[in-house]
């Protein structure tokens, strides 16, 4: 995973509600092992049904080609639990998304593959979307600090959990982490196999057809 | 916290190795299911992390995602579709994990293939790169979708940290009345709740409604948890999961069967538990539900119309009038009556054998309307092989429908199995996102029954009225 300490770039903003993970990165750009997932990222909404891009949508504008942050509605990622739709926000260059809230699920695949999911109160996100509207913003995120340089202050201050926050700064798989404790787990699973038998799978005729 | 553990609670805390961060827990995983998407890119992970994989007697893998479902498929299901079938069927063979891959006849949906094979037993953990997983928790386990990175991390070490969710109750009453199924039970909790009512929730389903259902319609209502939010859904097993599971093909046998019971039985709660929050619904005056927007929390009854743009709030006008644009609808009109493209009927959500009699029956002899395709696909090679039994594929194909091999199909479409640009679809799966069917392809999302309703009107209709 690649480290997140401090990143600064531009806010695009998309400010819609529910915008859900087949409109990240429809299912047509995951038939394949070798698709890059950036080329899929808001293809129904980035594209035209030529192919060409659509000057309307908010990453085709030449201010917003660069953007390194998404600033998003109400409940961003619902649906699908298809991690492309990370990886294609990455592969854009996005490192953080801004949002009122997420869903459960692309929130962990956010954390777990390096972009930093970040929910705002209501005020906050107001103060976000009325500078990122009205030209384009450049803002700083400090993943140590838990903090978002706007140009003016105050700073926004958000939290991460601190064994997420440790990952993105050192940019540590969690696999790594989690078998530093592999002789833990071992001894859980024999105590758990003692007590409860029948959880082992086994192969009987009757499963074979 | 509740003042006594939930179903959740007991479930979580029996599986959990080490507490490792402030709500975060390190849970031992039981089963693992994987299917041709998204796992590939978990394995290639692994494979350059030089990791392998922990415990392949505890994982599972399926063909599903992309498989074609036409009759005398095979692998080569879109140019280059046989690439994500021969990965997966490589990394089985590579790692010892058992796949029911194309040609055997446990081929089929994940969550159907599992339930059907006794793989999800009551008081496990069972994770799956697909948010549908939920439908297993039916059983009375812990089941949830994970993405990609989290695969790959169950693969290693057979665990995964995960962040505790907070207990909610959904309480069904009442019964459900003729012409409505649990598909119009979760589609009218999700339309009158939101597609976010469930967010950092672990839902379990209770009451009376949900004590009458059969285990096939606890999937559909478990199946449904993640479209308003909730990753975990859950149903307490009773003599219904006992009984289905006692059948099946891996499902404990003998002393063990009698050891598991003694502990699946000690897993019901008392009534008076306390959730975090608890929903409600009486589904005995329920009418047939569907969506007529882009969200699968846009629900009417079918008897209803489309809601006047002056009842939005002011937040949601703008999505209301980009969801009616979308789907070719005005304010104001009445759904019934619209007419339609395509009718699908499968998916997670509805293509067990109950579903496929429910709309056997719904057709009464009738043909489907001209120039409206309609699809079966059965969830499994088992749920096809029951229902051919039963003659229902005669059924169907001589009413019109195309009855095809199973798989996920239309539902979103990842392979060939399409909705065309701007045709209109009464579809049983669970999403009516904006492509989700296909490039611009409108989708209402309804029961098995309205479907094939549909199909023979060639609009949608109240399938009370037709039958």
């Amino acid at each position: 995973m690649r480290p997140f300490t401090s990143v600064t770039g531009i806010v695009a903003p998309l400010l819609r509600d529910d915008i859900d993970t087949d409109a990240i990165i429809p299912a047509a750009y995951m038939r394949s092992l070798s698709t890059d997932p950036a080329q899929g990222l808001f293809a129904r909404w980035r594209y035209r049904a030529d192919g060409t891009d659509d000057p309307s949508f908010v990453l085709n504008e030449p201010r917003f080609r660069e953007a390194t942050f998404l600033l998003a509605g109400r409940n961003f990622g619902c649906g699908s639990s298809r991690e492309n739709a990370v990886w294609a926000l990455s592969g854009f260059g996005i490192r953080c998304v801004f949002a009122l809230g997420f869903s459960d699920i692309f929130h962990e695949n956010a954390l777990k593959a390096g972009l930093v999911p970040i929910a705002l109160p209501p005020s906050e996100h107001e103060r976000l979307a009325h500078e990122a509207t009205r030209a384009a913003l450049t803002v700083s995120v400090d993943v140590a600090m838990q903090t978002v340089a706007l140009p003016e202050p105050p700073l926004i201050r958000f939290a991460l959990d601190s064994r997420s926050q440790a990952r993105l700064l050192r940019g540590i798989d969690e696999v790594d982490e989690t078998l530093t404790r592999r002789a833990r787990i071992e001894q859980f699973r024999i105590a758990q196999r003692a007590q409860y038998p029948w959880l082992d799978v086994v192969d009987t005729d009757a499963a074979h057809p | 916290m509740p003042q006594s553990p939930t179903l959740f609670d007991k479930i979580w805390q029996a599986h959990v190795i080490e507490t490792v961060d402030d709500n975060v827990d390190l849970l031992a995983i039981d089963r693992h299911f994987v299917h041709e998407v998204s796992s590939a890119e978990a394995f290639r992970q692994l494979d350059t992390a030089k990791h392998s994989v922990a415990q392949p007697g505890q994982t599972f893998a399926v063909h599903d995602h992309i498989v074609s479902t036409e009759p005398g498929r095979d692998a080569n299901t879109y140019a280059g579709g046989a690439e994500l079938i021969t990965f997966l069927e490589r990394n089985c063979r590579t790692s010892g994990i058992r796949l029911f891959g194309l040609g055997d006849p446990r081929q089929g949906i994940v969550h159907v293939t599992a339930a059907e094979n006794g793989l999800v037993l009551p008081g496990t953990t069972v994770v799956c790169g697909d948010s549908h997983t939920a439908t297993l928790g039916a059983f009375g386990a812990l089941a949830w979708g994970i993405g990609t990175t989290e695969v790959a991390h169950v693969l290693a070490t057979q665990t995964l940290a995960q962040k505790r969710p907070k207990p909610m109750a959904v309480e069904l009453s009442g019964a459900l009345p003729d012409g409505t199924t649990p598909k119009d039970a979760i589609l009218a909790i999700i339309g009158r709740f939101g597609i976010a009512a469930g967010v950092g929730h672990a839902v379990e389903y209770r009451g009376s409604a949900i004590r009458a259902l059969g285990m096939e319609g606890r999937m559909t209502i478990c199946n449904m948890s993640i479209e308003f939010g909730a990753r975990f859904g859950s149903i307490a097993p009773d003599d219904t999961t006992f009984e289905y599971l006692a059948n099946t093909a891996y499902a404990p046998k003998g002393e063990r069967w009698d050891s598991a019971l003694g502990y699946w039985q000690s897993l019901r709660c008392a009534d008076e538990l306390t959730f975090a929050r608890t929903l409600a619904l009486d589904v005995s005056t329920l009418v047939p539900q569907i969506t007529w927007g882009t969200t699968p929390g846009d629900v009417i009854g079918i008897d209803g119309r489309v809601p006047d743009r002056s009842a939005m709030p002011a937040e949601r006008r703008s999505a209301f009038d980009a969801a009616l644009a979308y789907m070719g609808l005005t304010e104001g009109q009445r759904i019934e009556g619209t007419p339609i493209d395509v009718v699908f009927i499968g998916s997670c959500t509805n293509s067990r054998l109950s579903d496929l009699r429910a709309a056997a029956k719904a057709i009464d002899g009738r043909h489907v309307a001209r120039g409206v395709r309609a699809l079966v696909v059965p969830g499994s090679g088992a749920v096809r092989a029951a229902a051919e039994r039963e003659g229902l594929d005669g059924i169907f194909r001589d009413a019109g429908f195309e009855w095809r091999e199973a798989g996920c199909s239309m539902c979103l479409g990842i392979n060939d199995d399409i909705v065309p640009p701007r045709a209109r679809c009464v579809s049983t799966s669970n999403r009516n996102f904006e492509g989700r069917q296909g490039a611009l392809a409108r989708t209402h999302l309804a029961s098995p029954v309205t479907a094939a309703a549909a199909a023979i009107a060639g609009r949608i209709s109240d399938p009370r009225k037709v039958a």
